[in-house]
């Protein structure tokens, strides 16, 4: 069979996601080929499995390592998302139903949630070097007073985040980090798609709710 | 008025917009909009910061970075899943299964059983307790623990040295 292009959403182009989202949906060939490589490496190929890492892992890690201590933890994550995906898929190749992008998507988030709980603790500093541009906002602010409320603007709504109600900020991890269309949302946490919307929704208006906020006591 | 009810047509797709999440149709109809509505302006930016700062881009996943992560997920599965591996085992405890299966319930299938137009005159009744008792033979004696008193393990236990 021949490879199907490789559909790695990053983080780094939000008009680049549009593209993917548009290029994928559940009648996609996508599915057919995921199936495919997975027969495959459960027939003995193991570059099979490395294939599947390379379609997915893009998607993986966007949505795990937001929330990891540093890029090993990441690492770690993603590759237990990748083998508990394996552990469910492999009942379903037989069947042919296989979803994995929609599986990898929603073992992801519930990983990453669990590594939030675990560790009690979000660790978008240590991430920050990786950051786009390798400076934050409130680095680039000279005046270290404005710096220091700048910052605390910024940790007050990136704690919003984690205050989202646990469906919200599924939906919004599978939308940001992800580059998920509101169609995969659905399909990965087996909601409506009007449903993923409307919880996509009520998740912005609370983060520009908290900007608010952050901006009113500053 | 005509205005304002684009206005609240549109939010929604304000929200969609700052994540990239719109069609090119949908993001033109907004920009068309945008450039002569100050307030859906302002409302547009306020989601886009709010997002860019709750959760701001991070760098992209490199290529070394998904050969890394295929490598260790390769090694972390066990031995005995690897791929030739794990199917034969499955084939094999399928067969045991299956086995097991067949022995376990010979008995049921092989029995003598009733001729099918005799099974409508069958009637359930109540077992004899007494019977049932004598069915099962004599009751297991309890084990004589003093009997095994010298035994090294149990030794220990009462304050004696092991050899």
């Amino acid at each position: 069979m021949e490879a199907a292009p490789i559909h790695v959403a990053t983080s780094d182009d939000y008009a680049e996601r549009r593209t993917v989202r548009r290029s994928r949906s559940p009648e996609s060939p996508d599915n057919a080929y995921d199936a495919a490589l997975l027969r495959a490496f459960l027939g003995g190929d193991e570059t099979a499995f490395t294939a599947l890492v390379h379609r997915h892992g893009g998607l993986v890690l966007g949505i795990v390592r937001r929330y990891a201590r540093d890029s090993d933890q990441a690492r770690d994550l993603a590759q237990r998302v990748f083998l508990r995906a394996l552990q469910a898929t492999r009942r379903s190749v037989a069947r042919g139903d296989v979803h994995v992008r929609a599986w990898l998507a929603r073992i992801a988030v519930n990983l990453a949630k669990n590594a939030v709980r675990d560790s009690a603790r979000r660790t978008q500093a240590a991430l920050a070097h990786e950051r786009e541009g390798s400076s934050s906002k409130a680095a680039e602010v000279l005046d270290a007073e404005a710096g220091l409320l700048l910052a605390e603007r910024e940790r007050q709504v990136s704690a919003a985040v984690l205050r989202l109600p646990r469906r919200q900020r599924q939906v919004l991890a599978l939308r940001v980090d992800g580059g998920l269309s509101f169609r995969e949302i659905a399909q990965a946490l087996e909601i409506a798609e009007g449903n993923a919307r409307v919880q996509y929704h009520h998740a912005m208006r609370r983060l520009q709710d908290a900007l608010a906020a952050a901006e009113e006591e500053s | 008025m005509k205005a304002m009810a684009r206005c609240h047509e549109l939010e929604p797709l304000l929200a969609e917009r700052a994540s990239g999440a719109l069609a090119p149709a949908e993001e033109a109809r907004v920009a068309v909009h945008l450039v002569g509505c100050a307030p859906c302006r302002a409302e547009a930016a306020a989601y886009a910061e709010a997002l860019s700062i709750a959760m701001p881009r991070l760098a992209p996943v490199t290529d070394a970075e998904l050969s890394s992560l295929a490598a260790a997920a390769l090694a972390a599965i066990r031995p005995s899943e690897r791929p030739a591996r794990f199917l034969r085992w499955w084939l094999g405890a399928g067969l045991a299964a299956t086995a097991a299966a067949a022995v376990a319930l010979a008995p049921m299938v092989l029995r003598d059983r009733p001729s099918p137009g005799s099974v409508s005159s069958l009637r359930w009744e109540a077992p004899d307790p007494d019977a049932l008792w004598r069915a099962a033979g004599p009751p297991i004696e309890d084990v004589d623990d003093e009997g095994d008193a010298g035994a090294p393990l149990f030794a220990a236990y009462d304050g004696a040295e092991l050899s």
